[in-house]
């Protein structure tokens, strides 16, 4: 079925000519509030639904029309958030009533935003939220409630996670509907496509490694991680009070670290038997000891496992003081380090930390790590840049879990897209990105974190291409390509698109078309931004094209973004773009200028108007784009040139001799009275002697 | 190579004077204007010589037939070139070759000019027409940003 919906989905959309946002909006919808989806959605801007709100992204009623009519939640992206929709069709293929069914996506323009955005329309067979937001995060529901009505649900969910290696990263209780009058009495796993994944997660429930990266920079996650939620998310159903009531995220954490999750979560609460076990396996913060998919399955099939003990961190035999903290163990220290950058170049250059590892952590694998580390960062050098090199390399010394940190950001290496996309539309300082993209920062990481689940070999190819890309300035490449290439779900951040969102090389075209229509077409088409989204998402509609939008000269860029444009026309069969043809030919007077002959200028500027209106972009640059002509053009300018020379110089002499009139040709005209009379005379002289001869022999 | 033919050739007009010794008397005295033409010619193809030698020439031709239709001897030709009439009519025949060489030369010699100024006017027109139709560029002259 989730085949047929993308099927018809396709379909529908090459059939479609029209811009996405056009058909929306507002004036095409029935009111500013009634937002009109495709053909047959219907999204209520006035009637939001919070309860089904996804972390930032708000929820709205809304309405398949027609006769298939049902009642539907539209979960609107917010704009600087990055949809999952390489994640969409993998999700499709899950069939489950215990999770959200989606019945289309796209991009609609929104009248209270006035711009376009990303929305998902799901069937609205959710109910009421298990947990409201600010309510304390303690249901006190059965055990046996919970275990027959959620968890061995969310068991069956999470394998087909697995099989199609789907992440939710939106797991938990405010994400989980079902309840009616506060009373648990079905199970349905809310939206966790709408954002980056597990960007809009509460940190509670995410793992101790996890919770310290930025939000925005956690990355695409394991399956491990929504195997940990789902095991928060047992224990906030099943306890009677909040431990953590009123904590800040960082005070969550450093309970975590101090106590283990479980014990950090469940407080004075007790828990016995199958619960117990479930909730001991999923929340061990060693994630070489976390439980899997196969103990779940053995879990929910009944059988019963020892319940795991919590992690026994080792804890140094005096503590360390660092920024006027105490800290017993490692992680401890590695959650402080980044913001306090000087206090740690303090501490690696009098030897502080090397000792206090040496002697009072007593683990030989970190003192070893931390020494190399140390080393490395110094050989790179101890000028600019050293401090934040080294908390970038120390913390990873001494947390082989912790994300990758550098100059305030904070993120695992597959996050790097996305949050400097983020960093990208607020405006943020971009440098750290670039540093990290063209140094061997990220490679330290990679080569010295301790997390089996991360594919290392495919990190360090991404970071080899991305760091060719810094290093070059020129359009398609550059820290734009760097972005698109680490996170496929960026729209394109192209200046000129502000009001559309671009998620295909086809939205790119539908939407500068709609801008033509609309008069607010950019200056031109292709920018770093639109050059370096394409190359990763169709290099072969610009890659050709590149050479000459570097180049500078105005007719050939010019012409390289209509050759741009053309192609993408042509390889998404989209018939006619009226609106952008009209522009274009309004562009093209330095085009023309590349023809010397003004013949043929004017020739394909009336060919050109013509056209046009058409809509066929891929015409009108095989006619601007055609070698035949141009080459006869050129041929003909340069014997145009040496024709002019001649005469040139024709005329020179020309004006030597007319100057004496009566000399002129004076010389010609007496060789030939000369030649004439010569001739004369020797005729004559002939003429006389036949008549001689005649008188002769007469 | 020039002075050996020259004098190769001189060689034979003398032996030819010698043996159509009456031909060449006549000759001799008919064409003084020629020769003098050619001295004073300063054209360099000798044009003014070739043409008042061309009707001294033809000038010469209805006496020297009168010459060979007799018998050809010395006494008469000398008798002809006593004649008044003869040389009158030679070098009136020569003085029509140098009126020619004057006033034809003027004449066809205005016919040049016009015809040169015209070409002038065609080749104004014609790179006029050039730079119209591919610019200013079909000069060659390099324009200057100022």
């Amino acid at each position: 079925m989730a085949d047929e919906v993308e099927e018809k989905k396709e379909t529908e959309e090459l059939a479609e000519e029209k811009p996405v946002s056009q058909k929306n909006r507002s004036g095409h919808g029935v009111s500013n509030s009634t937002i009109q989806f495709k053909k047959d959605f219907e999204i209520y801007a006035n009637n939001p639904v919070p309860q089904y709100d996804t972390g930032i992204c708000k929820a709205y009623s809304a309405m398949q029309t027609g006769r298939a009519s049902k009642e539907l939640v539209a979960i609107v992206v917010e704009r600087h958030l990055a949809p999952r929709i390489e994640n969409i069709s993998r999700y499709l293929k899950i069939s489950s009533p215990n999770l959200a069914q989606l019945i289309d996506y796209g991009v609609v323009f929104w009248p209270p935003a006035k711009g376009e955005r990303f929305v998902l329309l799901y069937n609205n067979n959710f109910g009421n939220v298990y947990l409201e937001t600010n309510k304390e995060a303690a249901l006190g529901w059965r055990p046996e409630d919970i275990t027959d009505i959620v968890a061995k649900p969310m068991v069956a969910i999470l394998k087909d996670f697995k099989e199609r290696a789907f992440n939710h990263g939106s797991i938990n209780p405010m994400n989980m509907y079902g309840t009616t009058s506060g009373h648990l009495k079905k199970f349905v796993l809310g939206d966790g496509l709408s954002s980056p994944c597990s960007s809009q997660q509460p940190a509670m429930y995410l793992p101790i490694e996890r919770m310290m990266a930025d939000p925005i920079g956690r990355g695409e996650g394991e399956f491990a991680d929504d195997l940990y939620a789902f095991g928060v998310s047992l224990v906030v159903m099943m306890r009677s009070h909040d431990p953590l009531k009123g904590l800040s995220d960082e005070q969550i954490l450093k309970k975590k670290i101090e106590l283990g999750t479980y014990t950090a979560l469940t407080g004075r609460d007790r828990f016995k038997g199958a619960e117990l076990e479930i909730m001991r396996g999923l929340l061990h913060d060693d994630p070489a000891q976390r439980w899997g998919l196969e103990e779940l399955m053995t879990w929910a099939d009944g059988r019963r496992l020892s319940p795991k003990q919590g992690i026994v961190r080792k804890k140094a035999s005096r503590p360390f003081v660092f920024a006027d903290n105490k800290h017993s163990t490692v992680i401890s220290l590695s959650t402080d380090i980044h913001k306090n950058p000087a206090d740690l170049k303090r501490v690696v250059d009098d030897d502080s930390l090397l000792q206090w590892v040496e002697r009072s952590v007593n683990d030989d694998l970190i003192l070893e790590r931390l020494q190399d580390i140390i080393q490395i960062v110094r050989d790179a050098g101890t000028g600019a840049g050293y401090t934040d090199r080294l908390v970038a390399g120390v913390s990873v010394a001494i947390d082989g879990n912790a994300p990758f940190k550098y100059k305030g950001i904070s993120i695992f290496p597959n996050g790097y897209g996305t949050s400097l996309a983020h960093a990208y539309i607020n405006k943020r300082d971009l440098k750290p990105y670039a540093d990290m993209a063209g140094t061997t920062i990220i490679p330290l990481w990679l080569n010295n974190h301790l997390n089996p689940n991360v594919d290392v070999a495919s990190m360090f190819s991404k970071y080899d291409q991305i760091r060719r890309y810094i290093k070059s300035s020129r359009i398609g490449e550059g820290l734009e390509r760097c972005m698109y290439s680490m996170s496929s779900d960026v729209p394109c951040l192209s200046e000129g698109l502000t009001n559309h969102l671009v998620f295909r090389p086809r939205d790119l075209l539908l939407a500068y078309e709609d801008m033509c229509e609309s008069s607010q077409a950019p200056t031109l088409l292709i920018d770093r931004h639109v050059a370096a989204f394409l190359m990763e998402k169709d290099s072969k509609v610009i890659e050709s094209c590149l050479y000459d939008v570097n180049s500078g000269n105005k007719a050939k860029v010019i012409l390289a973004n209509l050759r741009c444009m053309s192609y993408i026309q042509a390889r998404n069969n989209i018939r006619s773009v009226p609106k952008l043809s009209s522009w274009f030919a309004k562009k093209l007077d330095s085009v023309y200028e590349l023809y010397h002959d003004r013949k043929v200028r004017e020739k394909l500027k009336k060919a050109i108007n013509d056209m046009a209106g058409n809509g066929d972009l891929v015409k009108m640059e095989a006619l601007l784009d055609n070698h035949d002509i141009l080459s006869k053009d050129v041929k003909g300018f340069k014997a145009a040139k040496a024709e002019f020379h001649v005469l040139s110089r024709e005329e020179m002499e020309l004006n030597e001799l007319l100057k004496d009139k009566e000399k002129f040709g004076l010389e010609s005209a007496q060789e030939w009275i000369a030649m004439a009379s010569a001739i004369l005379s020797v005729l004559i002289v002939i003429g006389a002697l036949f008549v001689l001869l005649g008188q002769v022999f007469s | 190579m020039g002075k050996g033919r020259a004098t190769l050739l001189l060689i034979f007009i003398a032996v030819l004077s010698i043996v159509f010794l009456p031909t060449a008397v006549i000759l001799f005295v008919g064409l003084i204007p020629s020769f003098v033409a050619f001295f004073v010619d300063s054209t360099p193809k000798k044009t003014r010589a070739v043409t008042v030698g061309s009707y001294n020439v033809m000038g010469c031709v209805p006496f020297m037939l009168d010459l060979w239709e007799v018998s050809g001897d010395l006494d008469v030709a000398i008798d002809i070139l006593f004649t008044p009439l003869t040389l009158v009519v030679i070098y009136a025949a020569a003085a029509v070759g140098y009126f020619i060489y004057w006033g034809a030369g003027l004449v066809i010699s205005s016919f040049f000019y016009q015809q040169g100024q015209s070409r002038r006017s065609d080749i104004v027109k014609r790179k006029q027409e050039l730079i119209e139709r591919w610019g200013r560029d079909v000069t060659g002259v390099v324009q200057n940003d100022e």
